[in-house]
């Protein structure tokens, strides 16, 4: 019922749109549809990839739909109904869509289904970032900013992306303190932002003083715990003022990327890996992140980027 | 592994955690039980604090004042609980139905009109909440002075509830026409009682109670709204009122049972690493599976709750 009422309300949304706003639909625009797990106002994983899905219906004059909470249950029947419905690229957004997008592609062939931050799939063009290189960066900063020798990290679920975030991220953290200790928690829920502020605090009177959240809305909660006990946030999913530096896994850049490869005709159903080289894939630093410790990140981007440092594949 | 019970630094901060997360449970958990002792279902909690959340982001967002907060929360809750009423009680439609009907609005309603009510989406308000009252002498006393008497005003107002609930259903006349109502109506009815009256009151009063767990939430906990931020409380609080009898005291027990090991399974998942944090995520339910099957006994509800009273009915 809920489902209903919210895929009205998108019709409704997409309808009017459409009307309002007259497309400069280009004939050979592809149509992008989206399935999110979670909500398109969380300001972290789902907002970053609709804020994608906007920027290729402005660059690429695409026509563009979205369907929010997701459930696993659904997600062969709505990813299906996009492609029933005619969008060239259906995307699933996150790990848990593998085994629904691998179905939908074997029976939609002309479809190209994209699942970003998944692991590789038979059929389907899967985009991830190298998760412990982001993690590293962020550990650096943190390892060059944390006066306990303690810092944390937050999930809600235990699993292979998070875990190889945390890897980089006790590595890079190790790098600078060789007897530092990484603390992560759990919290069991994406969005729970009290709870994921008391599970703050709890790591905050553990000694933590730098605490990375991999969560969707709730990664507010911890930053609201941060700032209340003076402790600091990297951002890897969520950008904050409050952060000390974000280093993005920005799946934005990687579905205009992927629609771009469309566009060329070049974009095939293997496993794309985007490495951080680069700059401009980190946020600001905060005032209070000292000059030597921004030196020491951006050299690591560098090691990164020359192949001195090397993770997985 | 309990080395948080030695230190008391440590422990207080871990009562601490359980009473705040087990404050929406207390609120929403009484408002239940009140409706249920005369005879209503209510199973809308999960969405009566969603939309106490949503009226309090919305009211201290407006007002500009905590106070606006909890008038419109409670404004919101009385709302949902005259909905709930109005088809659960006049209209006689099945009150399950109704109450699930009503978690879905309010979880629909509450998202679409944050995004359209505030700038930049609920998540990233920052607004007026309340701050801690210090009762003095008492909340100098070693750990259990900072958890009981330095906290919030409206954790003062959640244990006061129980107390009022437990003091009202058991030691006034209303509170005992609410009993017999909710066990026999017909013969309520028959003794002068206005079924219909004491019920929709009891509903009404009992919904804003349980929004103002919600209120609770976003004016001292989080001091912003996002989507869906109940997260299930309504139904550990429902589960509450079943394993606490229907006796305020033991569902507000039950509540403080659920928050402590809530804090306690965050609080052991990084000291027992080797133990996957599955297994203290369920802590809470497996207690709660375990007290409902072996220490509490036969549960009774009150005889007539979820059954529509119809006067013509034999």
């Amino acid at each position: 019922m809920m489902k209903h009422l919210k895929s009205a309300i998108v019709a409704t949304f997409t309808a009017s749109a459409a009307a309002l706003v007259a497309f400069p639909a280009l004939a050979d625009a592809p149509r992008v549809a989206v399935a999110l797990p979670g909500m398109v106002t969380d300001r972290a994983f789902n907002e970053n990839i609709y804020d994608g899905l906007v920027a290729v219906e402005e660059q690429f004059g695409s026509e563009i739909a979205y369907t929010e909470n997701v459930s696993q249950a659904t997600q062969v029947e709505v990813m299906s109904d996009y492609a029933r419905r005619g969008y060239d690229i259906v995307v699933g957004s996150g790990g848990e869509y593998t085994d629904a997008a691998e179905r939908v592609a074997a029976n939609f062939p002309d479809t190209t289904v994209i699942v970003l931050n998944g692991a590789p799939t038979e059929g389907v063009t899967t985009i991830n970032y190298n998760n412990p290189e982001f993690g590293y960066l962020l550990g650096v900063v943190a390892g060059g900013v944390s006066e306990t020798g303690v810092v944390a990290a937050l999930s809600a679920q235990k699993f292979a992306a998070f875990d190889n975030v945390v890897d980089g991220f006790r590595q890079g953290f190790q790098s600078v303190q060789p007897d530092g200790e990484v603390l992560v928690a759990f919290t069991n829920d994406w969005a729970d932002v009290a709870l994921a502020k008391e599970a703050s605090f709890n790591l905050i009177s553990k000694k933590a003083d730098v605490l990375m959240p991999y969560l969707d809305g709730a990664w507010v909660g911890v930053v609201q715990a941060a700032q209340e006990r003076g402790v600091h946030t990297v951002g890897i999913l969520h950008e904050s003022e409050s952060n000390l530096v974000s280093a993005r896994l920005d799946f934005a850049r990687a579905l205009v990327m992927a629609v771009d490869l469309h566009q060329k005709d070049e974009l095939e159903a293997k496993d794309y890996v985007i490495h951080l080289t680069s700059r401009d894939q980190l946020g600001d630093f905060s005032v209070d992140v000292p000059e030597e410790v921004q030196t020491m990140a951006l050299d690591a981007v560098e090691k990164i980027k020359s192949g001195e440092l090397k993770f997985g594949d | 592994m309990f080395d948080f019970l030695i230190d008391p630094v440590q422990l207080a901060n871990v009562l601490g955690t359980a009473l705040r997360l087990s404050i929406p449970l207390i609120f929403a958990a009484m408002g239940g039980l009140l409706c249920e002792r005369s005879g209503v279902f209510n199973i809308a909690l999960e969405g009566q604090i969603l939309f106490g959340a949503f009226g309090a982001a919305v009211g201290a967002f407006y007002f500009g004042s905590a106070y606006g907060g909890l008038v419109i929360a409670i404004a919101f809750g009385a709302a949902s609980g005259l909905l709930l009423a109005v088809l659960g009680i006049t209209l006689r439609v099945n009150q399950i139905v109704v109450g699930i009907a009503i978690i879905l609005f309010a979880t629909g309603f509450t998202s679409f009109m944050s995004r359209l009510l505030f700038p930049g989406g609920g998540n990233s308000l920052k607004l007026d909440g309340f701050s801690n009252i210090d009762i003095p002498l008492l909340s100098d006393i070693p750990i259990l002075g900072p958890v009981l008497f330095s906290q919030n005003g409206l954790v003062y107002v959640a244990i006061f509830s129980v107390f009022a609930v437990h003091f009202v259903l058991f030691r006034t006349r209303v509170g005992m026409s609410i009993r017999a109502v909710g066990e026999s109506p017909a013969a309520a009815d028959a003794a002068g009682i206005h079924v219909f009256a004491l019920r929709y009151a009891c509903v009404i009063i009992g919904s804003s109670l349980a929004a103002l767990g919600g209120a609770y939430l976003v004016l001292t906990q989080v001091l912003l709204f996002s989507d869906n931020i109940s997260a299930g409380k309504g139904f550990i609080a429902l589960a509450a009122i079943v394993l606490g009898r229907w006796q305020p005291s033991i569902a507000f027990m039950a509540c403080l049972l659920f928050g402590l090991f809530d804090a306690v399974q965050l609080r052991m998942q990084f000291d027992q690493p080797d133990i996957p944090y599955q297994v203290f995520a369920a802590l809470p339910y497996l207690v709660a599976i375990l007290a409902l099957v072996g220490l509490m006994g036969q549960a009774n509800p009150p005889s007539s709750v979820g059954r529509p009273y119809d006067r013509e009915m034999r």
